[in-house]
């Protein structure tokens, strides 16, 4: 009988124990955050290198004392394995929600996997931070809890109409615009931005061709280049591509200026071209020598932790992470919803979110952070930023 | 499109075409005689390429002199690849001996991404941007010399099938294997030197398409394929279908390019591949090695 008493009493120490420390504790929790990242499959790379950035921005907010208004609660990032498959995205983003009791989620490098995530994210109304796809649509569907922190990929259109109307202002002929894109999903949707947007502004695009990556000769395409007459040539394709068509270019003993698309063009590869690339323009969401102080800082502490320099995708992880915990810091909470009113009221002008090109990083109504693109330009045999010139590392450098 | 984009095309079809073939008079020399399907033929090719780029960039070996070089270590692997792989894979079913060949194409894809990396590898000359002008068509430098090079190496490959020993029992075991060694040939040994002299082609293209492209671990495959269909459409086996194959395929490729979009351009040799498996299903030219 005093056994079994003694037994009961002893379970009930026992539970009271178990809950004790939690509500104890509870201000120092950390703030859990899903990673939705490929670490295998096609995209493993890239997945790689999101983490690294994710990881440097919870590492710095931790060892400055972690979330203020959580009372320096540390950041705690729970990274998944997308596989680089839609339905692993799907299944895991449910699991980081409801099971790894994440408040907010990143992710998930490409569009075919973050759309399917994201809506789980919405239907259990925690915010989803997309770090780098670049799909229209992902803003476009009025959802409550999808915030993006690259731009839109139409948008390269726009940048590049804005980029024309500059080179003009400064001088240059620019009457006819050529495309020249690798025949797959990506320069085919790439190219429809092109040529829906330029038009529009008056800019004639007066010769297209097309060619598969791969292809061992692009002499025909590169005549009819020529042969259109355009001053400028806006490629879109691989960088494998890139060089093949540039020699043959040259080979025809024509020299228009050329603007190479994201990270097809801005790629080490290109740059062994030496004399054939210098002045080429590229287009591109982010760079290394982007003149912010965030962007410098973000840079030195990245190739010091890491011994590389961080790619676009990087700056966009880093300044979501930092996004995330500066917006649970004003809401004072762990909720996701309460963190998603905060993320909708956030502008960050300065600190370290605010390393990519624009003014300040804030959310529209839609998610979307107003972001436009760089100009790179190959100056001395590398790629430097020569537009926006509020970010412009070095001036444009015109042949003659 | 006018006279002169279609003059151009025809040149660099012309150019393509004589590029196509020499990789696939290997392919199909090594069908001829041994009746087997090598499906890492392009990663051979990526092999040579990858050796012409490092005789370039580490000791500043002109490609075109690194064929010395790389032409007896292809044929060398040619000769290892049937000691170590094809020689067993002869004794299997034909369904075993494609899944061989085709897991040793992807196995050396890999090998190379973890030797190499990913990353294009590029040899850079002040000839690689360098243009010869053909009235209104323009052929570029390394092209002209790789098809030069193609037209001499097809005509020293026909000559040496017709006219010298070495010739006459690779046709005699092309034609009849069983014939062949009751007139006591030794089977093995053609073998042997047909993996060899296939392979070994592939020394001489891959230094000069590496000056044209680029050296990746992928690279051989874009050219597998096309190979494949220029051996099945000239007929399999035959020395003077891979010329017509050739021809047609890189003609075709190149004026469907000019005229339509890249997409289409890239079907056509297939479209042309089942028409000829249609109407023709030994291909254009079945003389094959033996005849």
């Amino acid at each position: 009988m005093t056994r079994e008493l003694d037994r009961r009493r002893l379970m009930q120490i026992a539970a009271a124990a178990s809950i004790l420390p939690v509500s104890v504790a509870q201000a120092a929790d950390p703030l859990k955050i899903g990673v939705l990242v490929p670490m295998t499959g096609a995209t493993a790379g890239d997945g790689a290198r999101l983490l690294k950035a994710h990881e440097l921005a919870a590492k710095q907010i931790n060892e400055a004392g972690g979330i203020a208004g959580l009372g320096g609660a540390k950041v705690e990032l729970v990274v998944a394995d997308t596989q680089s498959k839609p339905e692993v995205g799907r299944s895991e983003a449910e699991r980081l929600i409801s099971r790894a009791g994440a408040s907010v989620l990143f992710g998930a490098w490409a569009s075919a996997v973050t759309i399917p995530s994201m809506q789980v994210a919405e239907r259990y109304r925690t915010p989803f931070i997309v770090t780098s796809a670049v799909t229209d649509s992902i803003t476009e569907q009025k959802l409550q809890f999808v915030f993006r922190v690259s731009p839109k990929g139409s948008w390269a259109a726009k940048d590049v109409v804005d980029f024309i109307g500059f080179l003009r202002q400064k001088g240059q002929k620019i009457d006819k615009v050529a495309l020249a894109y690798e025949d797959g999903p990506f320069g085919q949707t790439v190219s429809k931005g092109y040529k829906a947007g330029l038009p529009e502004k008056g800019i004639a695009i007066v010769a297209e061709e097309t060619f598969r990556t791969g292809s061992p000769d692009l002499s025909t395409q590169a005549a009819k280049l020529k042969a259109s007459g355009a001053d400028l040539v806006l490629i879109v394709c691989y960088v494998d591509d890139e060089s093949v068509l540039l020699r043959a270019l040259a080979a025809q003993q024509y020299k228009p200026m050329v603007l190479g698309y994201g990270g097809g063009h801005v790629h080490p590869t290109l740059l062994k071209l030496g004399p054939l690339v210098e002045g080429a323009f590229g287009i591109v969401e982010w760079m290394e020598d982007v003149k912010k102080p965030a962007s410098e800082t973000f840079v030195k502490t990245f190739k010091a932790a890491y011994g590389e320099a961080p790619l676009s995708n990087s700056a966009q992880a880093y300044a979501a992470t930092w996004a995330v915990a500066l917006a649970a810091d004003a809401a004072r909470s762990r909720e996701p919803l309460a963190i998603r009113d905060a993320l909708r009221k956030l502008k960050l002008p300065s600190g370290p979110a605010s390393l990519l090109p624009n003014d300040a990083l804030a959310f529209d109504e839609n998610g979307q952070n107003i972001v436009g693109n760089v100009m790179s330009q190959v100056i001395d045999g590398n790629f430097v930023t020569v537009w926006p010139e509020a970010v412009a590392s070095k001036q444009i450098k015109f042949a003659k | 499109m006018t006279f002169g984009i279609f003059l151009q095309a025809v040149v660099s079809g012309l150019a393509n075409a004589a590029i196509y073939a020499l990789i696939a008079v290997g392919l199909t020399l090594v069908f001829g005689v041994m009746r087997i399907i090598n499906f890492a033929h392009g990663e051979f090719l990526m092999i040579a390429m990858y050796g012409g780029y490092f005789a370039w960039s580490l000791f500043g070996i002109d490609p075109i002199l690194s064929i010395v070089v790389v032409t007896p270590l292809l044929a060398l692997l040619g000769m290892a690849l049937y000691g170590g792989i094809v020689r067993f894979a002869l004794k299997v079913p034909e369904i075993n001996q494609m899944a061989v060949t085709l897991g040793l194409s992807l196995l050396l894809q890999h090998l190379a991404l973890v030797l190499f990396t990913g990353d294009n590898m590029l040899v850079t000359q002040p000839r690689s941007t360098a243009g010869v002008v053909l009235g209104p068509a323009v052929i570029q430098v390394t092209h002209l010399i790789a098809c030069g090079a193609s037209l001499v190496l097809l005509g020293l490959l026909y000559l040496i099938l017709r006219r010298t020993d070495f010739g006459l029992v690779m046709r005699a075991v092309a034609q009849s294997r069983d014939g062949a060694a009751l007139s006591g040939i030794d089977i093995a040994t053609v073998y042997k030197w047909a993996m060899a002299v296939g392979i070994g082609t592939l020394g001489v293209t891959g230094p000069l398409l590496v000056s044209i492209l680029y050296a990746n671990p992928h690279v051989g495959a874009l050219f597998t394929l096309k190979a494949f269909v220029i051996v099945i459409v000239g007929g399999l086996g035959s020395f003077g279908g891979v010329l017509v194959g050739a021809l047609i395929v890189g003609l075709a490729e190149s004026i469907a390019g000019a005229w339509f979009s890249a997409s289409i351009a890239a079907a056509v040799p297939f479209a042309i591949l089942i028409l000829v498996l249609l109407l023709r299903p030994e291909g254009l030219m079945n003389r094959s090695l033996a005849r």
